[in-house]
């Protein structure tokens, strides 16, 4: 990731060049599509994905359990991890980033840490951060990540936490999780992740419900910026206790989810959010200046999964069944 | 009276006659407990006498919980394809919820959603479950929600199960009703 401080970078403000509602194709230029290998044990049913420097991907799906690396073509080069309570093995795999010094840190939801080394082969330590439930790592520097998540699964309190790699220990934590207007803390607990990206010393959190990209520099919030929605849908009415099934879909449809934040490199920031439809999910893609400019917001979109280094946008593809056929695109308008 | 949602063709008539045919004896008693040996309700059985279904009963509350039968399905159909039937039995969930959430897991499941008449012959049937049904005998009963690899459930009996009835490897499964906690 590129070091360029935040605070001395202009967006591009002003008049947008694409209709605010966009579609896609327009925005984006589609630069290849692939299907990922699969077999008896590989199935990607719930990729998080991660593009390596060497242009691979690295993929953590939780639902499996299993860390995939994939060539950029779509080659699987190999997998690690499994279900289970022993090294190297997972309950709730929620992430897994590349390290600086090239090993893979890889995290279970209730906050167990796992080192492997570089190609996934052998187990190099385990941590426990306190972290659960852990929705989010980003790697801040050489020594540091940023964790994502409740401390012991707490309603209140911060959700970053910076946790220093050598010392195993938790060495900042802030943002405070939002509770939403009284009476929904406890559906903004159950909804309540946050999504973050990193630049220079910077970092932008933007919590699942709310509107307001928010800027930390080593704890402290030094800015924020609203994110100028047209179609996000906010929470309006809190979740009932213990609803039955239906009236819980109903309540689970009824609002947006910021499911991604990227902060790209000429200031601009990318917000993807969904809506729930049973357990399907609509995504739609909103590009804004890092003033908070509308550039443009396309709604249907695909799932966009990760941004490579060069920025190229990697997309399960449109229109696909399942999300183990991917597209790369390169972002055209709005910069 | 029983509405099929397949994933890859009509349910079958062999098993539409059964659920047709189940639909219209029902009463209002207990059933007996299904055990292994025990002739499945229609609901259950599989497409031909030789045929072998994994269905997944359950209700509405399992499409939001976070363990739920899903993950041993998806391993069966990965593992034995077409050799075997895959099926979730939904009672009190819309049949689109059932499909959307098999979808979203990757599991090809045909989706039965049954109205009342088809309920009351399917009562015996607990959830959540697997049944494991060879014909319209039940082979093997995975009561609750099959658990990780540490536990005393174990996922990999669901398959071993499977695999000693289709006679390949992974025999030696445990027999019986397994509950799962």
């Amino acid at each position: 990731m590129l070091a360029i401080s935040a605070c001395g970078r202009e967006g591009r403000a002003g008049t947008p060049r694409t209709p605010v509602f966009a579609d896609l194709n327009q925005v984006v230029t589609w630069e290849r599509t692939f299907r990922l290998e699969e077999n008896q044990s590989v199935i990607n049913v719930s990729p998080w994905v991660t593009v390596l420097p060497s242009g691979e991907f690295l993929v953590s799906d939780g639902k499996e359990q299993q860390l995939r690396f994939y060539a950029p073509d779509g080659r699987l080069r190999g997998t690690f991890g499994r279900r289970g309570s022993g090294p190297g093995e997972f309950q709730h795999l929620a992430r897994a980033v590349r390290l600086n010094d090239g090993t893979i840190l890889a995290a279970d939801m209730m906050g167990e840490m796992t080192r492997f080394d570089s190609a996934g082969a052998r187990v190099l330590g385990t941590a426990h951060t306190s972290i659960g439930p852990l929705y989010e790592l980003l790697v801040l520097n050489d020594s540091t990540v940023l964790i994502i998540g409740r401390k012991s699964g707490a309603v209140a309190g911060p959700l970053l936490h910076e946790w220093n790699l050598k010392g195993g220990r938790i060495m900042r934590s802030y943002f405070a999780a939002p509770q939403g207007p009284p009476g929904f803390a406890g559906s903004y607990a159950f909804t309540g992740f946050a999504n973050a990206d990193v630049r220079g010393d910077t970092v932008a959190v933007l919590f699942a419900l709310e509107d307001t990209v928010r800027l930390f520099d080593r704890g402290r919030q030094i800015g924020k910026v609203a994110v100028p929605f047209r179609g996000f849908r906010k929470m309006e009415t809190p979740l009932e206790p213990d609803p039955p099934p239906e009236r819980f879909r109903a309540w689970w449809e009824s609002y947006s989810t910021v499911t991604d934040l990227y902060w790209l490199r000429d200031g601009t920031f990318l917000v993807q959010y969904a809506d729930q439809l049973r357990s399907d999910r609509r995504y739609s893609l909103l590009h804004m200046s890092r003033e908070g400019t509308p550039l443009w917001e396309a709604s249907g979109s695909p799932n966009l999964l990760t941004l490579a280094a060069d920025e190229s946008l990697v997309f399960v593809k449109p229109g696909a069944e399942a999300p183990n056929e991917w597209s790369i695109a390169t972002l055209t308008a709005g910069r | 009276m029983v509405h099929s949602h397949a994933h890859g063709g009509a349910l079958s008539r062999y098993a539409a006659a059964a659920l047709i045919i189940a639909a219209c004896r029902g009463s209002q008693e207990p059933l007996p407990e299904l055990r292994p040996g025990s002739v499945a309700p229609p609901a259950l059985a599989a497409s031909s006498p030789t045929a072998i279904r994994a269905t997944w009963a359950l209700d509405g509350r399992e499409l939001i919980r976070c363990r739920n039968s899903a993950r041993e399905l998806r391993r069966l159909q990965a593992r034995f394809g077409d050799r075997i039937e895959i099926a979730a039995v939904a009672f009190d969930s819309d049949p689109a919820s059932v499909e959307s959430f098999l979808r979203s897991e990757r599991v090809r499941a045909r989706v039965l959603y049954l109205t009342t008449p088809a309920r009351q012959a399917a009562r015996g049937v607990k959830r959540p479950a697997l049944y494991i049904v060879r014909g319209e005998r039940i082979a093997a009963v995975f009561l609750g929600v099959p658990l990780d690899d540490t536990r005393s459930i174990q996922a990999r009996d669901v398959e071993s199960r499977v695999a000693s009835l289709l006679g390949g490897s992974g025999a030696g499964g445990r027999a019986g009703i397994h509950p799962s906690s």
